[in-house]
């Protein structure tokens, strides 16, 4: 036996030369910054977040926003509520990328090595970005297994857990991720601040922790965290429509750097590709005297999105995708105010978008106009971005009401199970203990 | 006066033979020696004596001089030491102070048919006692429970050429070697006893002197030609190889653990010898060629399937896609296989070696020179030489022992950057290689420009060292270290200088060059403990050692552009960027293992191993395992009951084993959580991006051996057959299989309960025709038959990734491919059979006719003739097999700017045509068609062939001219390699089945061996 242990200690090869251990990758600074860089840089290649795979696309063909004029299978599936449990979209890379940030917390945690600032900072983006993940994931499936740990053999057996826990999980992260953020933006080597808002920070975090609680409907939280963020005026101002969503505006909390550092895939899908325009209803939502109308939509006869409007490398003016941005968390806290009887407040709040907007002012005076008007708003807005449209009509408990009538705008069957999208048959293969979705083939 | 207290038990098989003491001289009488201890070898007691005396002993290399033998003399006449230590095998005559000694004549039953000393030997002629070499130590055919077989030096070297695997070919049953091509370096595919992994190694174990060789130079140095899995093989002198011996079965095996399962070869290097000092010289020269062609197109073939392809398409012909129907000369033709692989090689081979020794220490020192050159155009070729140094000392009283083995080789090839018979399918109407002025036609794809660059150039030595100590503590007793070194090191370059671009573009081009660096190092040391014991009817052996083994490997790369001027190429000073890459491994792994010999009566035996090994390879919690393996047998002629029919069936032995191994051919470092580099950056900063889970329980696979054999002797051993079945059953494969998503990885490289099944029947049989004093004739023929079958595969919903599609209940390398109908006689298609038989287009093929083409059986058969001092060695090799049908060229169809094999000639082309291939095409439509006749069963045909692997023609000096000359031994000899093929495959050759790398060439040589 001591012989063994001797043993031991002379098959201990140490690490490859030409590769980094998962042992090894939260040793230094430089490393463990890299694996959370190379998490955003998944997120900016994967598709899932963005292009014709992006849920700024495919969300918003479940919902009502586009009339889809192309015909490829999976955006046809989409857009006809019709999804096929070979070809879910989002599941796998977001679970990728949960699995980075459970290997970021679990190394990061363990880990002496690294300088305290940085690690805090690494440990905040990768709670973050285990909530942002786990934050569409409940919202596109309802229940899903709530994976916080790495360990592979416990992972590929687990059930699924009750939405209110997974919220639960993320509100903690959010929590912790919005203590151990700056408040500022960093480089990629986590020392130097940067110019650009391309890793989630304090801010980051905390918007996203008041649209959490605006989902849960804890509005004296949500308005907490939203005025928070909307406090740093130095750091968030709403700049002008044509600029929202150029590299470096404003109004963004957290951008992601394309790949080319030049154009969005949104931008390429939506102003060369083209598969859409926008749908009859969400075109007629659109005062008739709305800005956003100008600058954010082309085409005369058949409107298509046009918030990114570089779409090759000849672009003159740099755009990054935006994630999070100002003009949500006005809305949020108008919403949070209209519910917890600032009704002032919330009309300034949402003055400040339609003032943007170049429209004119409200004077709505009761908590039911003003969430109308707010939730028309947020419409507007926030229109082929990120699913937020799909997203609130689900929350708002409205989904069942809007959708039929949409779906026959577009030729769908609507079924009222389709408000959740279904668990990819593959997974189910693998792992026996997951069920499926209410009325999906099981 | 003292007598010998025992009498030479190991021995006890030469069963009688005559005495035939010659007289001795009085002197003898009155030299007085004392020699005393028990099982010392022959070569000890031969020590002693010379210390003791003016004496000494002069004696061939027939001479076992490792025999052990009790002796208690004291003050004994030499007389009768020499007498009772040498009676019954050896004579002895005087000659001043030299004792010659020479091995009787065999009368009666003999163990080791030799002739006579000083006339030539047959190179077969099993011998049932020759040593052969087991795993740490030795044993004997006729005592041996496990399989092996032993090839000697005399085999090795002709046939092997330049790389040594090659001397293996035909010769060993169950070992299938096929060379992926013929330039030296390219990889050889080895595989003994089947396919035992479903997608990991299932190379052999190799031990060069103890050491683990790996036998792969990883990379290939950057060499297009030599590839990824270039041979390492090529660097070791064949010409320094005493024997190569093949261990199969578990009994043979087991004792090498997680590294054993498929299989153990050891090769042996030449060890100096006890006798006066002689210096042998061979000196050889030769030709190689390309033996086959295939039949092609000729130039009116040629241009008349371009213009049907174009007729058939309906396209016009225009300079962009048909130069050669509008612009090139359509008279011309150029024979591409003459021109590009038609060249004749030229070799140049010298060996030298002094060896001899004393009883106190034996030497052997050689070196040799090796150049030869390619049949392709250009001064392409390869350069080695080297060293060899072997020694061996003992002390006084032969209770300590020190050997040394070294040997060094520095090798330089030079290749072109791509394989000239990738190019032989170049239309035959070419515009000329060289223009008027003998400079280069750069006016289109000339393969010619591929001798400016890019060209390759390597430099790689191999050492190889190695220690032993033996201490003989107590008698029968010995403490033992083995300690062996391994460096395998080399250096190319790739240069692609400015001139393989036109003059006229060549200001907006740059140079480039790739440097790359290899370099293993492999290292071992074995502690052990050995204790015989040989008493009455019991020989009992024990061992016990450890092992401690480690090897490293790095791989550098550096490419540099942006050269300016061809001649600063070779410093990358001048380079505008330089980026490099380097990657490496470390293996570490450590043993303890025993073994246990019992032999009762001579005719049962019994062998215990025991193998508990640890691998870096495995995770923390599968890092240690335990194999082991229990063989048996009963030499059945030794009973009393067969003692009748003895003059019939002089020898029958039966024998089993079982055990388990393991095979760790699994990668390096495969267990461990990794993360990649991101293909790109973000924020400028490339990110990590995980690649693979950690898995604590990655493990061996395990195989578990089973075998019987039987082996027989008849009419006193002149025919010995031998015939063994085995079963070998393969599970705990390493597969990547999928994980569900939610676990973040697509995969885990994990061990699944998949079950292989690979069992095969052996059969040799070697035979003395005729034995007399002027003629002789013996030869040995091997067959194999294997078959392959997976038996269990745990969960048909798991993919495994793989070219092949693994079916349960079917071979491995089985594959599924569609059933061709000939070609449609209204269209011109090719039609492909439907689940019902009936003919229907590619795209409703039904893919069901299998197809495997892993050989069915394959051997060698070898003769060996003398009539006087006239030799003629023969070794015939031949493989059943179904392989690739290389008509097809995958990138061009018929009907492209691309030359073919005249067999399309039968196409269709007119409605109404029954044609065998389809209509000549030059745009991409029948693609589809024509990939699905690929995977049809017209892709596949009989490439059985019976190959004359080996051929020799040589005439000793007689033995008065010999000994006016004072030489001791000159031979002159004549050889081929892959003199004739005997096949019916249409490609090049039916062993590489390629149609792009050069097939194994045709040598011929003559040389000639001089002995003083």
């Amino acid at each position: 036996m001591l012989l063994l242990c001797g043993c031991r200690k002379m098959l201990d090869v140490g690490t490859p030369i030409d590769r980094t251990t998962t042992n090894a990758a939260f040793d230094t600074d430089v490393s463990a910054a890299a694996v959370l860089t190379g998490l955003y840089f998944t997120m900016s290649t994967s598709g899932a977040f963005m292009g014709n795979t992006g849920m700024s696309y495919l969300c918003a063909l479940s919902a009502d926003e586009f009339l889809l004029q192309q015909e490829d299978p999976l955006s046809l599936s989409l857009y006809q509520n019709d999804i096929r449990t070979t070809h879910v979209p989002f599941w796998r890379v977001l679970f990728q990328c949960i699995y980075v940030a459970n290997a970021a917390v679990e190394g990061l945690s363990a880990t002496t090595r690294l300088t305290p600032a940085i690690q805090r900072q690494l440990l905040g983006e990768a709670r973050f970005m285990r909530a942002f993940c786990y934050f569409y994931l409940v919202n596109l499936f309802g229940e899903v297994p709530l994976v916080t740990t790495t360990d592979y053999k416990v992972n590929a057996g687990m059930r699924r857990t009750p939405v209110t826990r997974i919220y639960a999980q993320i509100i903690a992260d959010l929590k912790e991720a919005r203590q151990l953020l700056a408040a500022t933006y960093f480089k990629g080597d986590i020392l130097s601040e940067s110019q650009e808002r391309v890793r989630p920070n304090k801010w980051a975090a905390t918007t996203l922790l008041a649209r959490v609680y605006l989902y849960q409907e804890n509005w004296a939280e949500a308005l907490e965290a939203a005025t928070a963020v909307l406090d740093n005026r130095d750091s968030y101002n709403m700049v002008s429509l044509p600029q929202v969503f150029l590299k470096d505006s404003k109004e963004c909390i957290w951008q992601l750097q394309p790949a080319n550092e030049t154009f969005t895939d949104d931008g390429a899908l939506f102003i060369d590709q083209r598969p859409v325009q926008i749908s009859a209803s969400l075109l007629h939502a659109f005062a008739y005297n709305d800005q956003r109308k100008r600058y954010w939509l082309k085409g005369s006869t058949s409107p298509y999105p046009a918030k990114y409007l570089a779409a090759d490398l000849s672009a003159t003016a740099k755009e990054y995708l935006v994630v999070l941005r100002l003009a949500e968390v006005y809305l949020i806290r108008a919403e949070a105010r209209a519910h917890t009887g600032d009704i002032s407040g919330a009309r300034a709040d949402l003055n400040v978008i339609r003032h943007r907007a170049g429209l004119p002012v409200t004077d709505a005076g009761d908590t039911d106009m003003l969430t109308t008007l707010i939730l028309q708003e947020r419409r507007i807005e926030l229109f082929a971005e990120w699913g937020h449209r799909w997203m609130d009509l689900k929350r708002t408990r409205t989904i069942q009401q809007v959708m039929p009538a949409a779906a026959r705008a577009k030729a769908a069957n609507w079924q009222s199970y389709d408000a959740l999208y279904p668990i990819p048959v593959s997974e189910r293969l693998l792992n026996k203990n997951l069920s499926q979705n209410e009325g999906y083939p099981d | 006066m003292g007598m010998p207290t025992c009498a030479t038990r190991c021995t006890l098989l030469l069963v009688l033979f005559t005495c035939c003491l010659l007289q001795v001289k009085g002197q003898l009488e009155q030299t007085k020696v004392s020699v005393s201890g028990k099982q010392l070898p022959l070569q000890h007691i031969f020590n002693t004596i010379q210390a003791q005396t003016n004496f000494y002993f002069s004696y061939n290399a027939d001479i076992d001089v490792t025999q052990l033998m009790d002796v208690h003399f004291v003050n004994t006449p030499l007389s009768i030491v020499l007498h009772t230590i040498l009676r019954n095998k050896y004579a002895w005559t005087l000659d001043g102070h030299s004792i010659n000694l020479r091995k009787l004549r065999q009368q009666l039953p003999p163990a080791t048919p030799s002739p006579p000393a000083d006339t030539p030997k047959l190179l077969i002629g099993k011998a049932l006692d020759e040593t052969v070499v087991i795993a740490y130590g030795t044993t004997t055919l006729r005592f041996a429970t496990g399989n092996l077989t032993a090839i000697k030096a005399e085999n090795i070297a002709g046939p092997a050429g330049a790389n040594i695997l090659l001397a293996l070919q035909g010769r060993v049953p169950g070992l299938l070697i096929t060379q992926t091509g013929g330039i030296g370096g390219m990889a050889m595919k080895v595989q003994l006893r089947g396919q035992n992994s479903l997608v990991n190694g299932t190379q052999p174990l190799y031990i060069v002197d103890g050491i683990p060789f790996n036998p792969v130079l990883t990379g290939g140095l950057g060499s297009f030609i030599w590839g990824e899995n270039a041979s390492a093989f090529n660097f070791i002198n064949p010409e320094d190889v005493e024997s190569i011996e093949v261990l199969k079965d578990a009994d043979a095996t087991a004792i090498y653990g997680s590294r054993g399962a498929n299989g153990v070869i050891l090769i042996n290097t030449r060890k100096g010898r006890i006798g006066k000092t002689r210096l042998r010289l061979n000196i050889a020269k030769g030709i190689t060629h390309t033996a086959r062609k295939v039949k092609l197109l000729n130039t009116a073939q040629y241009l008349e399937m371009r213009r049907e392809a174009f007729l058939n398409d309906g396209v016009a012909p225009n300079e962009r896609n048909a130069p050669d129907l509008l612009q090139w000369n359509p008279h011309r033709y150029t024979d591409w296989q003459h021109a590009l692989i038609g060249g004749t090689g030229n070799n140049t081979s010298a060996h030298a070696a002094v060896s001899g020794g004393t009883t106190h220490g034996q030497y052997l020192l050689s070196s040799h020179y090796r150049k030869e050159s390619l049949v392709f155009p250009g001064a392409f070729g390869n350069t080695r030489g080297g060293m060899h140094i072997s020694t061996n000392t003992w002390t006084p009283d032969n209770r300590f022992n020190a050997a040394f083995t070294g040997s060094f080789l520095a090798d330089r090839t030079m290749l072109p950057g791509f394989d000239f018979t990738s190019r032989i399918m170049l239309p035959p109407n070419t515009p000329p290689p060289y223009l008027e002025d003998g400079s280069l036609n750069y006016a289109w794809l000339n393969p010619y420009i591929a001798l400016v660059g890019p060209t390759f150039d390597a430099h790689v030595t191999n050492l190889l060292a190695n220690v032993g100590l033996q201490y003989r503590l107590l008698p029968g007793l010995s403490l033992k270290t083995t300690m062996g070194y391994n460096w395998l090191t080399g250096r190319s370059s790739i240069l692609t200088p400015l001139a393989i671009y036109p003059p006229a573009i060549r200001n907006t081009r740059t140079g480039s060059s790739r440097l790359a660096h290899y370099e293993s190092v492999s290292r071992i040391i074995e502690p052990q403990v050995t204790y015989t014991h040989d008493k009455a009817d019991w020989y009992i052996q024990a061992l016990a050692g450890g092992t401690l083994q480690g090897y490293n490997e790095s791989r550098e790369t550096l490419n540099a552009d942006g050269f300016k001027d061809d001649a600063l190429l070779h410093n990358i000073y001048y380079a505008d960027t330089v980026y490099g890459k380097k990657e490496g491994a470390i293996y570490r792994y450590l043993a303890l293992f025993g073994r246990l010999s019992l032999r009762y009566h001579n005719r049962y035996l019994l062998n215990l191993s025991v193998r508990r090994d640890g691998s870096s390879r495995f995770g923390p919690r599968k890092q240690f395992a335990v194999f082991g393996a229990v063989g048996a047998g009963w030499i059945f002629t030794e009973e009393k009951f067969m003692q009748p029919l003895r003059h019939i069936l002089s020898f029958g032995k039966l024998r089993s084993s079982y055990g388990t191994t393991g095979n760790d051919q699994i990668g390096d470092y495969q267990y461990l959580g990794q993360y990649n580099p991101t293909d790109g950056t973000y924020q400028d900063v490339t990110g990590l991006t995980p690649a693979r889970l950690f898995n604590a329980d990655f493990a061996w696979e395990l195989t578990r051996k089973s075998e019987a054999g039987i082996e027989l002797g008849f009419l006193h051993d002149k025919l010995l057959f031998s015939a063994s079945y085995y079963v070998y059953r393969s599970s705990n494969q390493l597969v990547s299989y999928p994980l569900p998503d939610i676990t973040g990885a697509g995969n885990i490289i994990g061990n699944l309960p998949v079950l292989i099944r690979n069992s095969g029947l052996e059969l040799a049989l070697t035979t003395q025709h005729i034995k007399r004093r002027r003629f002789e004739w013996a030869s040995s023929f091997n067959i194999s038959f294997c078959h392959n079958k997976l038996i269990n595969y745990p969960d048909p919903t798991i993919p495994i990734q793989s070219s092949f599609q693994f079916v349960e209940g079917q071979a491995l390398s089985q594959q599924y491919v569609a059933d061709a109908m000939g070609v449609d006689p209204l269209t011109g298609t090719y039609l492909f059979a439907d689940a019902h038989h009936h003919p229907v287009p590619a795209d409703k093929a039904a893919e069901t006719h299998p197809v495997d083409v892993i050989p069915v059986c394959y051997g060698g058969w070898q003769h060996d003739f003398r009539l006087g001092n006239f030799g003629l060695q023969l070794l015939l090799q031949f493989t059943r097999q179904q392989g690739v049908n290389t008509t097809f060229d995958p990138d061009y169809m018929p009907g492209y700017q691309r030359n073919q094999y005249a067999a399309v000639l039968s196409r269709w082309r007119q409605p109404g045509d029954v044609a065998t291939h389809q209509r000549y095409t030059q745009l991409t439509g029948l693609r589809d068609s024509y990939k699905q006749a690929i995977s049809s069963d017209m892709g596949y045909e009989d490439a059985s062939y019976i190959r004359c692997r080996f051929i020799e023609a040589n005439w000793s000096l007689p033995a008065a001219p010999l000994a006016r000359l004072h030489l001791h031994d000159v031979k002159l000899y004549l050889q081929a390699q892959n003199l004739f093929t005997l096949t019916r495959y249409s490609g090049l050759d039916p062993e590489t089945q390629s149609r792009t790398t050069l097939p194994p060439l045709r040598g011929l040589a003559c040389g000639l061996k001089i002995a003083l």
